[in-house]
C-alpha cells in the first residue's frame, strides 16, 4: 500500500479502516486514542504535562511545515507563536474580547506575519533567509519593550493585568486553570494542525513544496510557481502556529511572554525537536516535538540530574542527532517496519490513497474535471 | 531529604491528595459541599489530633544559578534539616522539594505546578524576581496552597491581593519589604546620614525594572522635600547598559557628592566603571551584587566604599536569630554566607512550622488565619503580616519595631574587606568612609 499508485479508489471507509493502515499508522491511531484517555487517568501533574507538550508539537509541526517541506530553514518560528499569542492576550485585556474570539484575533495576526515574513522569501534564499527570520522576532521583542503598558514588557501580559481565563467548555473543565481542560484543549489544537498540516503535505501541493527544498528551479521548470507556494506554506504555518501561541498562552500551561513564545530559545528547541522526530515529516515533527518536551521535563525533575538537566539533555540531544540523523520517526519506520510511508507523495505521477478518494468523490458529485 | 518510614505510610498516602483533589475539585467544578468534605480529609492525619499528617511537605523555588535563589534554596534545606533534628513540626516529618526557576516566568510556573499538583506540598517558600512571581500569581490563587515570597519586592502582589483576597490570600511575603518602602527605607536612611556623609547633592540611578517603579515614582520630589538635598537627575538605565561613562560624565558635570542607587540586576557593571574610573562621588543606596558577602572578591576590592540597604549581614545582630543562622548556613555550606533572600526563606519556614503548629492543621485556610495574627522573631526582625484591610495585605510590615535591614558599607579589614553597618543607630558597626581616591 506504501506509496500506491494502483488505479483502484478505495472508499473512505476502506481508507480509514484501521485493519488496513500500515504498522505504524495503527500505532500512530493508538498513541491519538491513548492522549484522549491519559488526561483522566494520569495524575494531574501529568495532564499538565500532556497539555505542554502537545501545544509545543504544535509548534514544532508548524516549522516543519514551513521549513522543513521547503528547505528554508526559518530561525524564528517563534515570531509566530509571539504574534498569535500575544494579539489575542491584548485583544482580551485591552479591548475585552472574550478568549475564545480572541484566539481569532491572534490566527489573522499570525496569518499577516506569515504574509510579511513569506515574501523576502521569495526574493531571499538560504542564509540570507534564514538571517531575516532570525532577526524579525528579536525586532518585535525590541518594539515590546518600547510599549510596556500594551504589552507588558520584559514581564509578559501577566504584568498589566490577570488575562481572563476561558468560560467553561461544553462539559470540560475551563483550560484556563483546569489540568484536564487544558490537556483537551492543547489535544483539539494538535489534531486540528496534525490534521491540516498531514492532508496538505500528502497531496500534490506538499509534493510541490518537497520539490521546491530539492530544487526550485526545475519546479519552475514545470510551470508551476514556488513563490506562490512558499507563500501559501508561510501563512499556513504562521496561521497554525498563532492558533497554537494563544490558546497555549490563555490555558493554564502557558501565559503570554517573552520567554515562553518569542525567546530565540523557542525558535531553536523547535528546530532541534524537528530534526529529532524526523524533518519534513509532520508526524516525525509531532513526535519529536512531544518527545522533547516530555524528556526535558522528566529529565529536570530527576534528583542531581535536575540541577545539570540542560547539559545531560543537551547530550542526549546530540546523541540522537549523531546516531539517527533522519529523525526517529523514519527511522522506526524504515527499520522497524521496513515499509515506505503510505502516505508520502509518489514521484512518477502517480497519487496518494487519499488524493484519489478526494478525486474520485468530486467526479460523483458532478465532475469538477482536473 | 527523608522520607517517612513505612509503618507511616499508610497514613500519608491518605493525605497524598490533599492540594490536588481540591484543585481537581475545584477545577472539574464540582459543589462547595464536596470540596468541604475533601477539605475534611486534609486534617486526617497520622499523629491523631485532627489536623497534621506524617509528613509535612514543603516546597522552595528559586534561582539556582544565582547567589540570590541559591540562598532561598539552601537556608529552606537548612531550616528544614534544623526543625526534623528537634523533632520535626508538631511531630511530623518535614521533607523539602527544591525547583530551580532559571529566573524565568514558565519555567517558575511549572516549577510551581509540579510542587503544588505533582507533589502535592502544603505550602512553598522562594521565588526572587518580581516579575516571576506575578506570573504565578494566578496560579497560587487555584492551587490555594499557601505561598511566602522571599526575594520579589513589587507592591503589585499585595494589591492582588487586595482586589480579590478570597482567591489570592494564600499569598504572604516574608521579605523583603516592598519597593514603596525599599523608597522609604532610602529616604529614611539618607535623613540620618546624608548630612554626615556630605551628600548635599544627588543623582539616582534605578534599573528599568518592575520593582523599581515604585522607587523613582516620587523619589526625587521626597528626597528635596524630606531630606533637603539637590536632586540633578533621576535616570532609569536600561537592561543591558555596558557603558556608564556618560551616566558618571554628566553626573560628575552636575557636581553631585554621590549616585543613590537602585540596583539589582545590572550592578556590577555600574559598580566597577564607578571604581576603575574613580569617580569624584560617592556610590550606594539599594544595589543587591555588592550584598553578596563574597563580592569584595570578587571585584578585587573595587566595592570598597560602597554601600547598600540588605536584610541583615553575617555579624548584625539584628535579632538573637540572626548569627546563629548565618553560622549554621556557612557551617552546612563550606564557609559561604547567605544573601538577604536566605533570612527570608528561613524565616519563611520557621513562621509556617509555628502556623501549623498553633492552628494543628496543615490545610491552607487554617495556615492563612494562623499567620495572619502571628507575630514572630526572625533573623531579621520582628515579622508581622498586614490583615485584610491593611495598605499591603499578607505583606511584611516595615519599620523600627518590625524589620527595616540595614544599610552596611564595604570597608578594608587586613588584605579583604568587610560588610560593617553604618545604619541604623542601634546596629550601626562603623561610621560611613568617603571613597580612599576622594
Amino acid at each position: 500500500m506504501a506509496g500506491n499508485t494502483d488505479t483502484g479508489v478505495r472508499t473512505w471507509g476502506e481508507l480509514l479502516d484501521p485493519r488496513s493502515m500500515a504498522t505504524h499508522q495503527q500505532l500512530g491511531l493508538v498513541a491519538i486514542l491513548a492522549l484522549f484517555v491519559l488526561p483522566l487517568v494520569l495524575p494531574a501533574i501529568w495532564a499538565f504535562r500532556v497539555a505542554g507538550a502537545l501545544f509545543f508539537a504544535t509548534f514544532v509541526m508548524s516549522w516543519d511545515f514551513v521549513s522543513g517541506y521547503t528547505g528554508e530553514i526559518s530561525f524564528g518560528h517563534g515570531l509566530f507563536f509571539g504574534v498569535g499569542g500575544y494579539a489575542a492576550g491584548m485583544a482580551n485585556l485591552h479591548l475585552d474580547v472574550d478568549p475564545w474570539l480572541a484566539v481569532f484575533v491572534g490566527v489573522a495576526a499570525a496569518g499577516a506575519a506569515g504574509l510579511l515574513i513569506g515574501f523576502p522569501s521569495l526574493r531571499l534564499q538560504g542564509p540570507y533567509f534564514s538571517l531575516v527570520t532570525l532577526v524579525t522576532p528579536i525586532i518585535l521583542i525590541s518594539v515590546f519593550r518600547f510599549f510596556p503598558d500594551l504589552t507588558g514588557g520584559e514581564l509578559g501580559l501577566v504584568g498589566v493585568g490577570t488575562v481572563d481565563k476561558f468560560g467553561d467548555l461544553l462539559f470540560l473543565p475551563s483550560p484556563g486553570f483546569s489540568p484536564i481542560g487544558a490537556a483537551y484543549l492543547a489535544l483539539g489544537v494538535f489534531l486540528f494542525a496534525l490534521v491540516v498540516f498531514v492532508a496538505v503535505t500528502r497531496s500534490d501541493a506538499g509534493m510541490v513544496l518537497t520539490g521546491i527544498r530539492e530544487d526550485e528551479t526545475a519546479v519552475a521548470a514545470t510551470g508551476k510557481n514556488p513563490a506562490k507556494f512558499k507563500l501559501f506554506a508561510f501563512v499556513l504555518s504562521g496561521l497554525i502556529g498563532g492558533l497554537a501561541g494563544a490558546t497555549y498562552g490563555f490555558s493554564a500551561v502557558g501565559s503570554f511572554t517573552v520567554s515562553e513564545l518569542l525567546a530565540l530559545v523557542i525558535s531553536i528547541e523547535v528546530i532541534v525537536a524537528a530534526i529529532l522526530g524526523g524533518m519534513g515529516t509532520i508526524t516525525g515533527a509531532a513526535f519529536g516535538g512531544a518527545f522533547f518536551y516530555i524528556l526535558r521535563t522528566v529529565m529536570r525533575n530527576i534528583e542531581f540530574i535536575g540541577e545539570l538537566y540542560f547539559l545531560v539533555f543537551a547530550v542526549v540531544t546530540l546523541l540522537f542527532l549523531f546516531f539517527l540523523p533522519q529523525g526517529i520517526v523514519p527511522a522506526a519506520v524504515n527499520r522497524l517496519f521496513a515499509g515506505g510511508s503510505p502516505g508520502e507523495p509518489v514521484t512518477d505521477g502517480g497519487s496518494t490513497d487519499a488524493m484519489a478518494v478526494l478525486r474520485d468523490w468530486m467526479d460523483r458529485l458532478g465532475g469538477e474535471k482536473r | 531529604m527523608s522520607e517517612t518510614d513505612a509503618g507511616k505510610l499508610s497514613p500519608k498516602n491518605r493525605n497524598d491528595g490533599n492540594v490536588g483533589r481540591r484543585t481537581f475539585l475545584k477545577a472539574t467544578g464540582v459543589s462547595a459541599g464536596a470540596a468541604a468534605l475533601a477539605g475534611c480529609t486534609d486534617t486526617i492525619g497520622g499523629g491523631g489530633d485532627g489536623g497534621i499528617p506524617d509528613t509535612i511537605r514543603l516546597g522552595a523555588l528559586g534561582p539556582a544559578d544565582s547567589p540570590m535563589g541559591d540562598s532561598i534554596l539552601k537556608s529552606a534545606e537548612l531550616a528544614v534539616e534544623e526543625i526534623n533534628d528537634d523533632g520535626g513540626i508538631a511531630g511530623a516529618d518535614v521533607t523539602l522539594s527544591t525547583k530551580d526557576t532559571k529566573d524565568d516566568p514558565g519555567t517558575t510556573r511549572s516549577g510551581y505546578q509540579e510542587l503544588t499538583t505533582g507533589e502535592n506540598v502544603h505550602a512553598t517558600v522562594g521565588i526572587f524576581g518580581s516579575e516571576n512571581l506575578l506570573s504565578i500569581m494566578g496560579n497560587i490563587s487555584n492551587a490555594q496552597t499557601v505561598h511566602m515570597t522571599a526575594g520579589a519586592a513589587t507592591p503589585e502582589a499585595p494589591a492582588r491581593v487586595a482586589d480579590d483576597f478570597e482567591a489570592n490570600k494564600y499569598w504572604f511575603r516574608v521579605g523583603p519589604v516592598n519597593a514603596d518602602y525599599l523608597q522609604q527605607s532610602m529616604i529614611d536612611y539618607a535623613s540620618a546620614r546624608f548630612d554626615t556623609m556630605g551628600w548635599d547633592t544627588v543623582a539616582v540611578i534605578a534599573e528599568d525594572y518592575v520593582w523599581t517603579e515604585p522607587i523613582t515614582d516620587s523619589i526625587e520630589q521626597r528626597l528635596e522635600e524630606e531630606v533637603g538635598v539637590e536632586v540633578t537627575s533621576v535616570q532609569r538605565i536600561a537592561e543591558g547598559t555596558e557603558d556608564f561613562t556618560p551616566i558618571y560624565d554628566q553626573l560628575e558635570s552636575a557636581g553631585v557628592d554621590g549616585a543613590f542607587t537602585a540596583l539589582a540586576h545590572i550592578g556590577t557593571t555600574s559598580l566597577v566603571q564607578w571604581a576603575q574610573q574613580q569617580r569624584p562621588f560617592g556610590y550606594g543606596g539599594i544595589h543587591v551584587p555588592t550584598q553578596l558577602p563574597s563580592f569584595w572578591d570578587a571585584t578585587s576590592g573595587a566595592c570598597i566604599s560602597t554601600f547598600s540597604q540588605t536584610t541583615a549581614t553575617a555579624d548584625s545582630e539584628i535579632t538573637e536569630k540572626t548569627v546563629p543562622y548565618a553560622d549554621a548556613y556557612a557551617e552546612k555550606y563550606d564557609g559561604a554566607l547567605p544573601v538577604y533572600t536566605g533570612y527570608s526563606a528561613y524565616d519563611a519556614v520557621y513562621m509556617l512550622k509555628d502556623a501549623i503548629e498553633s492552628g494543628e492543621s496543615v490545610d491552607s485556610d487554617t495556615i492563612v488565619s494562623e499567620l495572619e495574627s502571628m507575630t514572630f522573631t526572625g533573623t531579621s526582625g520582628t515579622l508581622e503580616f498586614f490583615g485584610e484591610d491593611g495598605d499591603y495585605p499578607h505583606d511584611i510590615k516595615y519599620g523600627e519595631e518590625y524589620t527595616r535591614g540595614v544599610y552596611f558599607q564595604w570597608q578594608p579589614e587586613g588584605e579583604s574587606g568587610t560588610q560593617s553597618v553604618v545604619w541604623p543607630d542601634e546596629h550601626q558597626q562603623s561610621e560611613y568612609q568617603a571613597p580612599p581616591w576622594q
